[in-house]
């Protein structure tokens, strides 16, 4: 090898040496964990009387700035699932790596929460964050949760803060590890918070399966408990649009979740659902809330997503956020059907809730 | 007459010197590599509300805030959050979790965050105005 050579491989060399060197002086890892879980008690009757105490979810959660512009989100949550040997088994809820390319600008890609309406873009599975005792009802049925894929972010843009979530990633038909055939969802979603506290966002979500597979989305694939009968697994196209409004002030909480959901099968057509979710709570004192809660949700006679039901429920509820880690919730609640042909075996239902939900 | 006329005026001057102020209290901002020099009070709460990534020259925004131990921090968090220490934790816990921001730097002393601030370009913080710290930090904040 001539002098030249070796001359420019040790400078590469060194060179190499020093930039791996300096990297690892000014690259210092921040990572934060947080663990978020609830306990509650539960009292409800109905054609018979339940009480009982009950572990929640148990929420695992991440973030690490891996780069200055990368960063890494995890949440990992252990509940409750009748099928596992101990009671309770693991989930990935959301795992992503986020570049923040522009300003406010971020490319995404993992399993993440689909941005269709505020609550599945803020609570995710923290209760601690959770305005009431638990989630929507329209959340157990037609929202679809998760999706794992890729996003295009915007957020805080001009004057009214505008905000803006375009994804693609998996159908209802894949797990989180495979799929079959080329079922991808879209989602779209748009926001603005014109004043202080205030958000107001619009979203439309389309997919169009081959095979249904019944559930709300990778990972929460279920039977829904109103319907006893065989399950669809045809095609079907699902649409979702989604209207938020929501104001978290210093005083006056107010929450509004509109859902229309409509499917699309060759057999028995298009079918229109809808769901609304009504939350308002006023601040006493920076500590004590009380809340009142509305929730509706129907679906129609030829639906073979969620298969006719309708469900109203209305609740009145006290949160004492002791901390900012810590918060007691109480729950009075009535559900009810409004129409007579459903196979609800346990409605009317009359509840009462007390949940623990604290952060470490 | 004249006394009450100028002692109208007197309060009109002092109305509206408190008003030309920035409401900051007893707080300066500092602040490394930011390019800026002053600042408006509103844009200073979209910043420390998590709601810009990077400076205008491209450096990613680190936000310096007091922990609990720090005696500024009811301060802060009612002249930035408009709340309590509590709802300031709150409000940035909630904020992380949502996967919208980078989880801010809380340090306990203010010496410890114009250390901070000296060391890491980008980074903004807020502490007492009687704090020792390099002036050329300072970031005057306007009405």
């Amino acid at each position: 090898m001539k002098l030249k050579e070796i001359f420019l491989l040790r400078f590469l060399l060194l060179s190499f040496l020093m930039s791996n060197h300096q990297v690892s002086l000014s690259q210092k890892i921040e990572t934060q964990f947080n663990g978020f879980g609830h306990l509650e008690f539960v009292l409800d009757k109905s054609d018979q009387t339940n009480a009982y105490f009950t572990i929640g979810e148990h929420d695992f959660f991440v973030n690490s700035q891996l780069r200055k512009r990368i960063s890494f989100l995890g949440e990992y949550v252990i509940r409750f699932n009748g099928k596992s040997a101990t009671s309770f088994l693991p989930s990935i809820e959301r795992s992503l790596l986020k570049f923040n390319y522009y300003k406010n600008h971020n490319f995404i890609i993992g399993k993440l929460h689909t941005p269709v309406n505020f609550w599945n873009d803020t609570y995710h599975h923290g209760r601690l964050f959770f305005p009431t005792i638990d989630r929507p009802l329209a959340f157990s049925y037609f929202i679809p949760l998760h999706t794992l894929g890729i996003q295009s972010q915007g957020q805080n843009l001009g004057k009214w803060n505008f905000g803006y979530d375009l994804v693609i990633g998996n159908g209802i038909n894949s797990t989180d590890a495979n799929n079959s055939g080329v079922d991808l969802s879209y989602t779209a979603a748009f926001h603005i918070k014109p004043i202080e506290n205030f958000r107001f966002g619009l979203s439309y979500f389309y997919e169009k399966a081959k095979n249904h597979v019944p559930g709300t989305h990778s990972g929460h694939a279920q039977s829904y408990p109103h319907y006893t009968g065989e399950d669809y697994n045809g095609p079907m196209t699902l649409q979702l649009l989604s209207a938020s409004v929501s104001y978290f002030g210093n005083r006056l909480e107010f929450l509004n979740e509109f859902s229309n959901n409509i499917t699309y099968t060759d057999s028995l057509g298009t079918a229109t659902n809808f769901a609304n979710f009504s939350y308002v709570g006023y601040r006493i004192k920076d500590t004590y809330v009380p809340y009142v809660i509305a929730d509706f949700i129907n679906v129609a006679d030829n639906d073979l997503y969620v298969h006719p039901f309708d469900l109203f429920k209305v609740s009145l509820g006290y949160r004492h956020e002791i901390s900012h880690l810590l918060s007691l919730k109480f729950q009075f609640e009535y559900l009810t059907s409004l129409h007579s042909h459903d196979d609800h075996t346990h409605i009317p239902k009359y509840g009462f809730r007390v949940q623990f939900a604290y952060g470490f | 007459m004249q006394n009450l006329l100028i002692a109208i005026l007197f309060c009109f001057y002092a109305v509206n010197a408190e008003a030309q102020t920035n409401d900051m209290g007893n707080l300066v901002v500092i602040g490394n590599k930011t390019e800026l020099k002053s600042l408006k009070k509103n844009s200073l709460i979209n910043v420390f509300k998590g709601r810009l990534n990077s400076w205008n020259n491209g450096t990613v925004v680190i936000i310096i805030l007091p922990s609990q131990k720090n005696e500024n921090s009811s301060e802060v968090a009612k002249i930035i959050y408009g709340t309590t220490v509590k709802g300031m934790q709150k409000f940035w816990l909630s904020l992380v979790f949502q996967g919208r921001s980078n989880p801010p730097v809380f340090l306990d002393t203010d010496e410890e965050i114009i250390k901070y601030v000296q060391k890491n370009p980008g980074s903004i913080g807020i502490i007492h105005e009687n704090s020792d710290f390099p002036k050329n930090l300072q970031i005057e904040i306007i009405k």
